[in-house]
């Protein structure tokens, strides 16, 4: 088997140092992990050669780690820095943006701080260049950029323009630098560039004691300026290795990586390349249309690929593409080892949601930012504290744990800041600044998942590879765009001075990004890229741009398979299937089940045999049920007050128009108090009917805008009833149950029209008033044509007051429909054109149509929708549109 | 632009099929010959859609002549790039083999470079040019990018719904909105119709005259009074009433239909002083005929009979003019009030916005062309440009017809530079092409360019047969011989000719070509629409079959539809298509699309929303629905799942295991596609929102069950609409429904208007929203009429695209109406595109009869018009010869996609300091302090101080450290803070302890020592708390924070015996027992 680079560097170094050199060793990784690769390695060699007495391993330190041991500065926590650039910026500049504005590109300038520093500039240097076009042309600068620069950084920007501001700004940057820089070293901290700078600048002051040590520099690939510094400040004091992983052998392009050559020079290899033919990988590429179905290929290649032992990685260059693949991978024994090494994004975890949930409860502003801080800290606690550790413990619940422990250190850094620093507490006086400080802070931040990395199958972000080698290795989504990951050049430095100063650009970063997916390749024996290439909302989606250079650089095109993943899109949809056994229709029907039977048979099955009923939608406005609902109680409660009575249904009381004038003028919060009733019985009407539920949707001052429309409907009914009176109240929402018919009848009242009595049966709308749905060209319409169906239902009230007894008077029975909406619209119905103003007209028709119409419902077994074309013109929006496969309609106002 | 500048300006009018996105690769590639690096070139296409495709266009056609230059196709791509290099006055093309170096050079160069090629769209370079300077302009703009605007209306409005809406002033608005919609037969849900406001705010007009936008709740009143009082002061109204007054005196029988005159007179008299009281809407007197007739002075002689003709017809007329400039005020009173309430509302909908933006610290795409208008003023464009690091000497803009006024205003700075320091603009466009007003596209800007000298259409078609180009070619010449507006025939400016028809298509190669029309007959009121529809499906698919059995693929049939409602009737008739010999061959393709499958088509996605919905608050719908399709499964089952307070993902993962997976383990497949591109969409929104069911099942309803999802090109037949077909092509074209009207007045349309009346705060006339609707002319908005007009030309270049997709043959089919009336221009108007090309075909006569005859599902009653021939032989080598990429996957081996979902049993270890820590975080609400992680904290402190000149210096180090580990929020609170600190200075001040922290020599913290064990052999792993070495002596300390334990001692021994074991040969061990202050000597 090939030794992996790792086992050839540490076989190197203990044939060059010996067991006991080892301690004389100082390692150098560009990331943590590797330390764990030569532990094993040493472990392993350790038994070949039967070692019987303890070794002090090397220290072995990531260049971060190197630069902090000699500094005298430490790194500043990220948010704290922040805030101390922002007082020094403040200071500096004329700014009006508060310090959540300005946290996000706050943090780009400590970057660029940082870069400057990494790449030794001197920052005054930086303005000078450019105001001063005569230096740049000395410094050897191209002449076109120069000209750039003056162009973009000299004294010609008009005022109050774009240019002037930035110009300003810029100009004043050494000087908040200078400041910045002073406050942080006065409290003996550093940006990672200031650290790394002062080590690189102070190195004899700095690094003492390392006589008889030896740095060996362990397979890095771009290296900062600052960084190259370093080593090469060790590789003067001649206390320095190099090892290098690239094998100038392998071509795809040297243009892609060819940097390491540089380095190589000035830092010769002292890896010594072991004879390997040049053996290239199987190489495939897999096409797809989603992200979700190169997840789901995870499973079917481990099972083509991976066998017990071997070392295999599924490389997620799509950090979010995590949980997808842990969801596809196979069960089975030799599947069951696979860790993962790969950031997790805080912002898709749970304690997440209920921190952001939590801020935007207007009932969690506390003028006191610490004071809300902390109570957002215990109720977290409370909420998410972990369980104590079971046994097996999933993975999920490990998650909320790190998830947990990560928002948790967060927010009391940020807490400890506010109390330590009077300054900063002083920036955050608004609880909404607070509530952005704590989204920023969490929303980037990714939980560090460590897999146990010297088992087999390792589910690994690409930056987590370098260094290691694999046998197989699956890349997701090596699409552009992510592979390698779109640049951005975010700096406020332009990027002209970066260049010149050797400050990394994008540019640098897709060679990085080069680097470590050819080293893949070149390390591992089957390789499988996936891509997809479909089009979607976010644009066209395409293969990236290594593997448009794998597939047309010749030597590698001959060994590469393709494939398309192929995504079936069928709708597969299924028609509704009545249940077996049906239920009983009931005895008694409401007019609106008869009337839903008309639309539709189905609806009717649904409705009022299943009895499946539409949930209340939570919304930020009432639903036109709820607005019904507390429009009919209003009135009830109305008229209760004017008739004095208490009970449900005031009868025989004569109100004349100046009672209701009276109400209106005497009691100004009469209707309002009456609004308030009806709140309190709809609530109450819907606790009994939802035992279970915590909250109603009726709460009154949630709706204030609804209320006052509330109030509005109510008032207009009442001017009517005021043109109308006197008029005597029958009851009010008087239920009525008659041979097989039941209902709620909104009122009933004896009204004089044209010196007449009748008996009026009145039902109100909420819906918007529309003579046509009041006409029926004839008795038998109403029974064939849905639309009609308010005429159907006010006649069926009317059939059940003049069974049940009701009018006791004998009067004419005239119905009503009221549309509190509108201002004057006619409540009459009309048959034909005429009004209709007394039932016996056209009761016997009604009724002989009527009795059949049961008759039929009765003996229905199977109930079939209405037809589609007629289901789909009907205006009205149908809740069961979905058991039918039917698209929802388009619900347009 | 200035005529002087124009010089390298290159204006294209490329007609469709004349070989755009070629000519574009080309000008490019022409430009990389010369020596321009492709840096500084500038493409901008107009969809992303389009970039991807021109980038790898260029690709391809550089991988050719570098690789491939002795093909023919390679050769006639060279040709043309020399052409365009000659015109660009770079004189003469290098020979092929510099041609094929270069090539070679840049395609690599630019691959290994790919994200500098500046091919894009328009809005991502504003973008890019925004992100440069958001600090530059103060705040003002975000950091990030929202590009998913209606998200955040959404928010905006459901906050001012909720918490904004407790403050009595905007209720108040609130209420007055709702009230006006009490009125109209609306829902009184606002929340949609304030969404819908919410989104005009972005559209291009009100943010470029955003000024203009008065919403000032006392102007808007004001203004309401002035206009009705403007309406009752009219002197003209005082006038009316008096010759009506004297109009009352009028005898009946000085009119020869007298009784009809004076009655409507009377009338009008009386329902006057109700107008004047904005009671109702002012009528004309008269009927249109009546009118007319008052209207001519000849005409009124002939009926009035009076003797003072003169006069009365004087008078008459007087009054006529003066009702309709009542009822025209009337009208406009009416029209400008109804949306007043809307206004009100837009600055609280823009503060609503503003905040939900701020909260996020981002800003919307959609405003990203004003606010980079608003920051471009002179001088600063090179600026702006300079900023983002880039300079280009040459830019190319394609389908610059659909280019926005905004855009094109933020461009030309750009373009005027380039040309000002002798770089080159290439602008490419149709406006015959221009479908995407909508979208803000101007095609004017275009037809502005006319007369430029470096204007020059491409007009030969690579694309289209002969028939085809030649039907195409007399149908608009025909339709604009008949069109009023004299724009749309300088649009369409080519008319037909047959030496036109020569000069057009490709001759020799492209002969032959098949154009079939199918007319169904159905009436004016709608009847037999539904026949037709089901009669024109039947017959497309029957031609499919047809074309299939004669070898055409299903991959070269293209259905094109008009909207995507459409689709669901298309594929219901695909899927249930009768087993008959017709339909053999089409049941065995399927039908793909790109933009027109809904999420919620998919049954397995339904199953998850409606469990989801269902797990959210006990939707007994919900319930029956997953009932239908799983009745083995419980509602208890689902309720299970939930239990844990699972993230959505997880949930989701977890209702596929059960409703989903199969006994194999896998889902059955037939909506992957669907499923697939839900559970991405899920993980976007995830990705972006958080993990909230509530808000993720509202973005469900609002927007993801109608989102599209991806599908791509096999040999399947193709269905999409035709605002997505742009630039694309198809052998055999199928156009179902061709039935879009020319003008139509949508529902709940609206359009903003010019309203000198109300002046805005700059001075100029305010913007007011009027409904669209027919009156609006005569209430004399002038807008209505421009956008009727607009309308027309939108329709007509509706129809052009659509029609010229077709290579080979041209299927178009429609239902017509009956157009019996008598006035037949007026009636013209109200065509769909259907009617005009039966017009065109002269199909209207027969169809009327089969009108007549009411049969509407005869077959026999259809008409049909042919052209050419549909069975042309296409020999291979006559089909068109492309340059093919190297990197298309057209010839990729397929494999099936499964949907797996299984638990795994995957491990990884926690972050060092979760583990280590979490112990002591959970304490903190309990404020005890548990030992064993308090002891780590204090471990992990010291293990960060190495040796000290004195104990001050190793006590201040002491304080750093826990300050850092308190500031790094790993130490739950204060009290434990001084705790820590107090045990550690104590243990690093004690005297006895002074050896261990200073002085000079080696030291060793937690360092790793590998130690094979004496029993096993196997090596393992110890890590000592702190090894002091001098020479060959060693001394090695353990620090313990709770209670003496006798196993502390036997771990002392064990490390001594390692160090002597390492070679030491003087070893002594220490214990420091912290909480007593107290340091044990252990003996070995």
């Amino acid at each position: 088997m090939n030794k992996t680079f790792l086992q050839q560097v540490t076989d190197q170094l203990l044939d060059q140092f010996g067991w006991n050199g080892l301690k004389n060793i100082t390692i150098v990784f560009p990331m943590h992990r590797a330390g764990l690769f030569i532990k094993q390695a040493l472990e392993q060699r350790m038994m070949q050669e039967s070692i019987s007495y303890p070794v002090l391993l090397p220290e072995m330190l990531t260049i971060d780690e190197l630069a902090d041991k000699y500094s005298t500065l430490r790194p500043e926590e990220e948010i704290r820095a922040v805030c101390r650039l922002y007082t020094c910026y403040r200071d500096k500049t004329t700014t009006r943006l508060d310090i959540d504005s300005f946290y996000g590109w706050g943090l780009q300038l400590l970057k660029d701080f940082s870069a400057a520093d990494m790449a030794l500039l001197d920052s005054e240097k930086l303005i000078r260049h450019v105001s001063e076009a005569g230096e740049l042309d000395n410094s050897g600068v191209d002449k076109d950029v120069a000209e750039r620069l003056n162009k973009l950084l000299g004294n010609n920007g008009e005022n109050g323009s774009v240019r002037k501001y930035y110009q300003d700004l810029w100009k004043q940057l050494p000087e908040i630098y200078t400041a910045f820089r002073t406050s942080q070293q006065a409290e003996g901290f550093g940006t990672r560039g200031a650290i790394t700078r002062q080590v690189v600048e102070n190195f004899d002051a700095l690094v003492k004691n390392i006589e008889g040590k030896t740095f060996a520099f362990v397979g890095f690939n771009y290296l900062l300026k600052a960084e190259y510094a370093l080593m090469e400040r060790f590789l003067q004091r001649e206390q320095a290795i190099f090892f290098w992983d690239y094998d100038p052998t392998f071509d795809v392009d040297e243009k892609v990586y060819g940097f390491i050559q540089t380095y190589m020079q000035k830092f010769p290899n002292a890896l010594i390349q072991p004879n390997e033919t040049n053996k290239k990988p199987e190489l495939n590429i897999v096409a797809c249309q989603s992200s979700e179905a190169q997840a789901q290929y995870v499973h079917e290649w481990l099972q083509k690929y991976h066998k017990a032992g071997d070392k295999t990685a599924v490389v997620i260059t799509d950090e979010s593409m995590l949980e997808q693949v842990v969801y596809a991978l196979p069960d089975g024994e030799q599947f069951q080892k696979a860790n993962i090494t790969k950031g997790y994004p805080l912002k898709e975890t749970r304690i997440y949601a209920a921190v952001t949930e939590w801020l935007t409860q207007p009932e969690n502003e506390n003028p006191d930012c610490i004071i809300q801080l902390g109570n957002l800290i215990e109720t977290m606690a409370e909420r998410f504290m972990p369980q104590q550790c079971t046994e097996e413990e999933n993975w999920h619940d490990i998650l909320s744990i790190e998830a947990y422990y990560q928002t948790m250190t967060r927010l009391r850094k940020l807490k400890t800041l506010l109390e330590d620093k009077e300054n900063v507490r002083s920036l955050v006086q608004k609880p909404k600044t607070l509530r952005n400080l704590v989204k920023r802070n969490l929303e980037s931040v990714l939980i560090p998942f460590h897999g146990e990395p010297i088992t087999d199958i390792q589910i690994i972000g690409v930056l987590e590879t370098r260094l290691l080698d694999f046998d197989n290795v699956l890349i997701l989504n090596a699409e552009e765009g992510i592979v390698p990951g779109t640049g951005h050049d975010n700096s406020f430095i332009p990027y002209d001075i970066r260049r010149i100063h050797q400050m990394q650009t994008r540019e640098e970063e897709s060679k990085i990004y080069a680097y470590n997916f050819f080293r893949l390749l070149r390390r591992g024996k089957h390789v499988t890229m996936t891509f997809s290439d479909a089009f979607t909302k976010d644009g066209k989606k395409s293969m990236s741009r290594f593997l448009m250079q794998l597939l047309t650089t010749p030597s590698y095109a001959k060994q590469i398979s393709t494939y398309r993943l192929m995504e079936r899109a069928e709708r597969n949809a299924a028609e509704y299937q009545q249940r077996e056994s049906l239920a009983e229709i009931p005895v008694s029907l409401s007019p609106s089940a008869i009337c839903d039977y008309i639309e539709c048979e189905r609806e009717f099955y649904l409705k009022h045999i299943l009895k499946i009923q539409e949930p209340e939608q939570e919304s930020d406005m009432y639903q036109p049920n709820t607005f019904g609902t507390l429009v009919h109680g209003t009135l009830e409660q109305v008229y209760r007050n004017i008739t004095k009575k208490q009970e449900h249904t005031p009868a025989h009381i004569t109100i004349t128009k100046e009672d209701i004038q009276t109400f209106l003028d005497d009691t100004p919060n009469g209707l309002k108090n009456a609004l308030n009733a009806a709140y309190k019985e709809a609530e109450e009407s819907y606790r009994s009917h939802h035992p279970k539920c915590q909250t109603t949707p009726y709460i009154s001052e949630k709706h204030e805008p609804e209320n006052v429309v509330i109030l509005e409907m109510v008032t207009r009914v009442l001017q009517r009833d005021m043109a109308t009176a006197p008029l005597t109240i029958i009851g009010m929402e008087k239920w009525v149950e008659k041979d097989g018919l039941h209902g709620r009848i909104d009122r009933l009242d004896i009204i004089t029209e044209q010196g007449r009595n009748y008996l009026r049966i009145l039902d109100y709308k909420t819906g918007g008033y529309n003579k046509e749905k009041l006409s029926a060209d004839s008795i038998s319409t109403l029974f064939t044509k849905p639309e009609k169906r308010f005429i159907l239902q006010t006649l069926l009230y009317c059939k059940m007051v003049s069974d049940s007894g009701l009018n006791t008077e004998e009067l004419p029975l005239m119905p009503q429909l009221l549309f509190p909406r509108s201002i004057d619209g006619d409540p009459h119905i009309f048959i034909d054109k005429r009004p209709v103003t007394d039932y016996a007209d056209c009761q016997d028709e009604f009724e002989s149509r009527l009795a059949d119409l049961l008759k039929e419902i009765r003996a229905k077994k199977e109930f079939a929708p209405a037809p589609k074309d007629k289901c789909e013109n009907s205006k009205c929006y149908c809740p069961f549109h979905l058991l039918c496969g039917r698209k929802k309609a388009d619900f347009t106002f | 632009m200035t005529a002087n500048s124009s010089s390298r300006l290159y204006v294209r009018k490329a007609s469709a099929g004349s070989g755009k996105t070629y000519t574009l690769a080309a000008h490019y590639i022409a430009l990389l010959m010369h020596g321009v690096s492709y840096r500084q070139i500038l493409a901008v296409t107009f969809t992303n859609k389009a970039t991807a495709e021109m980038k790898e266009r260029i690709l391809t056609y550089l991988h050719a002549i570098a690789r491939e230059v002795e093909k023919s196709e390679t050769q006639d791509f060279l040709r043309r790039v020399s052409d365009i290099y000659a015109e660009l006055g770079y004189g003469k093309l290098p020979n092929p083999q510099i041609c094929q170096q270069k090539a070679e050079e840049l395609y690599k160069d630019i691959l290994s470079n790919y994200d500098r090629m500046a091919v894009t769209t328009i809005d991502t370079f504003f973008q890019q040019l925004l992100a440069g300077m958001v600090l530059t302009l103060d705040g003002a703009v975000g950091y990030s990018v929202e590009i998913d605007s209606d998200m955040v209306i959404t928010n905006a409005v459901g906050q001012l719904l909720t918490n904004d809406a407790q403050d009595p002033t905007l209720c108040r608005h609130i209420t007055d909105y709702m009230k006006t919609r009490m009125a109209d037969d609306k829902n009184w849900n606002i929340r949609s119709g304030l969404i819908a406001i919410a989104k005009e705010l972005y559209t291009e007009l009100l943010q470029e005259k955003k000024e203009q936008v008065v919403t000032d709740p006392m102007r808007l009143e004001q203004f309401k009074k002035g206009l009705h009082q403007l309406l009752q002061k009219q002197k003209e109204t005082d006038e009316l009433r008096a010759l009506l007054q004297k109009a009352q005196q009028w005898d009946e029988k000085s009119f020869s239909r007298g009784k009809d005159i004076i009655s409507h007179l009377d009338n009008y008299r009386r329902t006057l002083d109700n107008t004047l009281e904005k009671k109702e809407i002012a009528f004309n007197p008269f009927t249109e005929n009546q009118t007319k007739n008052i209207r001519i002075e000849e005409n009124f002689q002939s009926f009035y009979k009076g003797s003072d003709r003169q006069q009365a017809y004087a008078m008459m007329n007087r009054i006529v003019d003066l009702a309709q400039n009542l009822r025209a005020a009337r009208l406009r009173e009416e029209l400008l009030t109804q949306h007043l309430s809307d206004l009100v509302l837009i600055q609280y909908l823009r503060d609503a916005i503003n905040n939900v933006l701020q909260e996020n610290n981002s800003r919307l795409l959609a405003e990203t062309a004003c606010t980079l208008a608003q920051a471009l003023r002179p001088g600063d464009a090179d600026f702006i440009l300079e900023k983002a690091g880039i300079r280009y000497q040459h830019v190319m803009i394609d389908e610059f017809q659909d280019t926005s006024t905004l855009q094109w205003e933020n461009f030309r700075h750009l373009v005027e530079e380039i040309l000002g320091n002798g770089g080159s603009t290439l602008i490419v466009g149709d406006v015959k092409q221009s479908i995407y007003r909508w979208r803000n596209g101007n095609w004017e800007i275009m037809q502005g360019l006319q007369g430029n000298p470096s204007i020059k259409p491409l007009v030969r078609n690579f694309r289209s047969r002969k028939e085809i180009v030649g039907f195409n070619l007399r149908l608009f010449d025909y339709l604009c011989k008949k069109e009023e507006d004299p724009r749309i025939k300088d649009i369409y400016n080519e008319g037909f000719t047959e030496k036109r028809l020569e000069e057009y298509y490709v001759n020799g190669k492209h002969d032959g070509g098949y154009v079939q029309l199918h007319f169904y007959p159905s009436a004016y009121n709608g009847e037999g629409k539904h026949q037709a529809r089901a009669l024109i499906l039947s017959d497309m698919f029957r031609t499919m079959n047809r074309l299939l059995k004669q070898g055409e693929k299903a991959g070269s049939m293209l259905i094109l539809i008009r909207n995507h409602k459409e689709i669901e009737e298309i594929l219901d008739a695909f899927e249930h298509l009768p087993e008959s010999a017709d339909f053999h061959e089409l049941k065995q393709t399927h039908i793909v699309s790109n933009d027109c499958f809904c999420l919620e088509y998919s049954q397995s996605v339904n199953i998850i929303i409606q469990a989801l919905r269902y797990l959210h608050n006990d939707d007994a719908i919900a319930q029956e629905y997953l009932l239908q399709r799983r009745p083995d499964k419980t509602p208890e089952d689902l309720k299970r799942l939930n239990e844990k307070d699972l993230p959505l993902n997880d949930l989701v993962e977890a209702i596929i295991q059960q409703y989903l997976i199969g006994e194999n383990g896998e889902t059955d497949g037939k909506d992957m596609a669907y499923l697939c591109s839900f559970k991405d969409s899920l993980k976007r929104y995830v990705g972006l929102h958080g993990s909230d069911l509530p808000s993720f099942l509202q973005y469900w309803d609002d927007k993801l069950r109608q989102s599209t999802i991806p599908s791509v090109e096999g040999n399947d037949i193709r269905i999409m609409t035709i605002h997505a077909s742009k630039g694309l092509e198809s052998d055999n074209l199928f156009i179902p429904f061709a039935d879009w009207k020319m003008e139509e007045d949508k529902q709940n349309s609206k359009l903003w208007c010019e309203v000198p009346e109300l002046p805005a705060e700059n001075g100029q006339s305010a913007l007011l929203p009027v409904s669209k609707q027919k009156s609006m002319q005569e209430a004399g908005f002038t807008e209505y009429e421009q956008e009727h007009k607009m309308e027309r030309i939108d329709n007509l270049n509706l129809l052009y695209v659509a029609l010229t997709r077709a290579a080979d043959r041209l299927y178009v089919y429609s239902d017509v109406e009956s157009t019996k009336d008598k006035d037949k221009d007026k009636d013209r108007k109200t065509y769909h595109v259907g009617q005009l090309m039966a017009e065109y075909t002269e199909a209207i006569e027969p169809l009327q009869k089969a009108i007549d005859s009411k049969e509407f599902n005869n077959p026999a009653n259809c008409v049909e018009r042919t052209y050419g021939q549909e069975i042309y032989p296409i020999a291979p080598s006559e089909k068109k010869e492309k340059i093919s990429a190297p990197f298309r996957f057209t010839k990729a081996e397929t494999l099936e996609a499964h949907y797996h979902s299984g638990t795994s049993h995957i491990t990884f270890r926690q972050s060092g300091d979760a583990r280590k820590y979490t112990e002591t975080v959970a304490e903190n609400s309990r404020q005890v302090m548990d030992r064993q992680s308090f002891g780590t904290m204090c471990h992990d402190i010291l293990a960060t101080l190495g040796l000290f000149a004195t104990t001050e210096k190793a006590i201040e180090a002491v304080r750093i450290a826990v300050a850092d580990f308190y500031q790094q929020g790993k130490i739950p609170n204060e009290a434990v803070r001084k705790e820590i600190e107090t045990i550690l200075v104590r243990t690093v001040s004690a005297e006895e302890m002074r050896p261990w922290f200073t002085g000079d020599g080696e030291v060793w913290c937690e360092q790793a020592v590998l130690y094979p064990h004496p029993k096993s052999h196997q090596p393992e792993e110890r890590r000592m708390d702190r090894v002091r070495i001098n020479g060959t002596k060693a001394a090695v300390l353990d620090y313990k924070f709770g209670e003496e334990e006798k196993s502390y001692y036997q771990q002392v021994k064990e490390y001594m015996y390692i160090l002597r074991q390492m070679g030491y040969e003087h070893v002594e061990g220490k214990l420091w027992i912290a909480n007593e202050n107290k340091l044990q000597e252990v003996n070995a």
